[in-house]
């Protein structure tokens, strides 16, 4: 996977805070999330975003998704300044930004058949017949390793891994050219975990899709990434390619997590 | 020592044996040494687990067979009142969410001390004393002021200490581990584990840890045993299993996890289908490469040396 030098999307000067109440009778306080967020990302790259709880990665693949608002700062997406269009602008992009995240069973609706679910993006965003529709689905369920006969079945009578294949089919239907992957393996069993890494590797050589993956597991990361951003408490604290983070990490931060890793810890 | 010997622990409907979970698990654990119990889930690593303490999170799980022995008691033949002064005093189980095993409403001292109030007859001063000394052991800074917090005043790492404490307390035989990092941050999980390894340095533990990361269970065991669907597939000293994996699940699960020496990019090794239970006698039949006819029948679980035992069919000559 060879990244090209041309952008994708643009996060400048991304700033984001919450207001927390302290005790019955105290005041506020402010906690800032996201600390001036500076971050290309470009077209046919994987590009890692790791840290631990709290450190604000998940807030930053929300907001470049738009769906929570920066208190301030820019998101550009193939151009365009996305950060203040409307909602009706916003669902066009939305069809080339997609999302997969953490918990595949909840990202499904639990009343609907799975064949449904899948319908829903190409009914809302294109002009395509049922028929066409369902030819796009067979074809892209075939590339994710479903059976297209068991879509007539609901979420809750798959596993774990067959529901993430299914989200990212629902997410590739659009051919997004840009995917938000927040944790997506992070609830999977072992060996059901490389299948899907697996999944996302093969599937990005085939569709270029450039993807933000997003996850505390620094080893993943490592797998899947061309370059890697560091968050710690809302600011990246170190960005490069992926070799270079692991074999000559610059931050104190980044090289605290490196060496935290069991492997590492305990190699006497 | 503690030795469990084919225990089975089964699903109860309608006061019958829908189905088992366990199926015959037999394990030794012995004095001061750290045993990995590794699965995924559903493979009854941690009703194993729940079986030394005779607690389960249902009331339809029981233990339809076998015995657990603590040097020479059974425990499971124990009456419920006698096993409750072994629980805590010396079996303590720190449950796989750590984080919400406290109870918010009270403070830690008062937590901490209700395990001394049970089971010594220490005076309050005394018991008061202990609590400071075992957050030293853990060490929480602070220890004084700590003890007054509740526990929403303490991180998830300070928590998972306070539960560790209170898990050495009585200083018990054996400590059973339920995924005992899984949901601290990384930075967190190393602090944790070398805890582990102090303590049982220093007061001569027996830990239990339950896992499905294979990448703690190489830091930390000294022996291993992988369970797939309710039975053990293979036991074996550390570098047996790590250098010699001979079930095709272990290999599996070894070669699965991306490492930080794996090449970046290249398809992981992986298990094919889904984490579904054979019926046949090989319970990853349906799963397995080199499944052959004869997987399906009965057949015994084999040494090849004094350190390394597994449940495949190929092995035997």
């Amino acid at each position: 996977m060879q990244k090209s030098n041309q952008i994708i999307l643009q996060c400048i000067n991304i700033n984001k805070s919450y207001e927390l109440k302290k005790g019955f009778f105290g005041g506020k306080i402010k906690i800032d999330a996201l600390k001036n967020i500076n971050l290309n990302i470009y077209s046919n790259e994987i590009l890692g975003l790791v840290g631990e709880s709290g450190s604000g990665k998940s807030t930053l693949g929300k907001i470049i998704l738009r769906l929570i608002e920066p208190d301030s700062g820019r998101i550009i997406f193939n151009n365009q300044d996305i950060t203040k269009l409307s909602y009706r602008d916003m669902k066009k992009v939305r069809t080339k930004m997609q999302a997969v995240f953490q918990d595949p069973l909840s990202s499904l609706n639990p009343r609907m058949r799975v064949i449904d679910l899948l319908r829903e993006p190409l009914k809302i965003h294109t002009k395509m017949t049922l028929r066409e529709i369902d030819n796009e689905i067979a074809l892209t369920l075939n590339q994710v390793g479903i059976n297209i006969d068991d879509t007539y079945k609901y979420p809750h009578e798959f596993s774990g891994g067959q529901r993430q294949r299914i989200n990212l089919a629902r997410a590739l239907l659009l051919k997004p050219e840009f995917l938000v992957a927040d944790e997506p393996v992070s609830s999977l069993d072992v060996s059901i975990q490389a299948q899907i890494l697996n999944l996302f590797m093969e599937l990005q050589k085939i569709y270029r899709f450039s993807m933000l993956f997003i996850s505390h597991d620094l080893r993943v990361v490592r797998h899947i990434s061309d370059r890697i951003a560091v968050i710690s408490k809302g600011e990246i604290v170190e960005l490069g390619e992926t070799q270079k983070i692991f074999h000559q990490p610059e931050n104190e931060y980044t090289k605290k997590l490196i060496s935290s890793l069991p492997e590492k810890h305990f190699s006497h | 020592m503690f030795k469990v010997k084919n225990l089975e622990v089964s699903l109860i409907k309608n006061n019958k044996i829908d189905r088992l979970l366990v199926k015959g698990v037999s394990l030794k654990i012995p004095d001061g040494k750290i045993i990995s119990l590794v699965g995924e889930s559903g493979s009854g690593k941690s009703l194993t687990g729940y079986s030394f303490m005779r607690i389960f999170p249902s009331q339809n799980l029981k233990i339809t067979s076998g015995k657990i022995f603590f040097n020479d008691i059974d425990l499971i033949s124990l009456p419920e009142e006698k096993i409750k002064e072994f629980r805590g005093r010396d079996i303590f189980m720190i449950p796989q969410e750590p984080l919400t095993a406290l109870n918010p409403v009270l403070t830690i001292e008062r937590q901490l001390s209700e395990i001394f109030e049970v089971h010594t007859n220490l005076s309050k001063d005394e018991i008061k004393a202990q609590c400071l000394k075992l957050l030293e052991l853990v060490k929480i800074d602070n220890p004084a002021v700590r003890l007054k917090s509740y526990p929403h005043q303490l991180s998830g790492g300070q928590r998972q200490r306070i539960l560790i404490a209170m898990a050495v307390a009585l200083k018990p035989s054996l400590i059973i581990a339920d995924e005992p990092t899984t949901a601290l941050d990384v930075t967190i999980q190393g602090e944790i584990l070398e805890l582990f390894l102090e303590l049982r340095k220093q007061l001569n533990l027996s830990i239990l840890l339950i896992t499905h990361d294979f990448g703690i269970v190489k830091s930390l065991s000294d022996y291993i045993y992988v369970m797939y669907g309710g039975k053990i597939v293979e036991e074996g000293i550390k570098e047996e299993i790590f250098e010699n994996p001979l079930h095709p699940y272990t290999q599996g699960l070894i070669d699965a996890v991306p490492s930080i020496t794996s090449v970046p990019k290249k398809p992981l090794k992986t298990i094919p289908g889904y984490s579904k239970i054979s019926d046949f006698y090989c319970p990853f039949y349906d799963r397995c490469d080199l499944a052959q006819a004869n997987c399906k029948r009965e057949f015994l679980f084999t040494f090849i040396n004094e350190n390394h035992g597994v449940l495949c069919r190929r092995v035997i000559k």
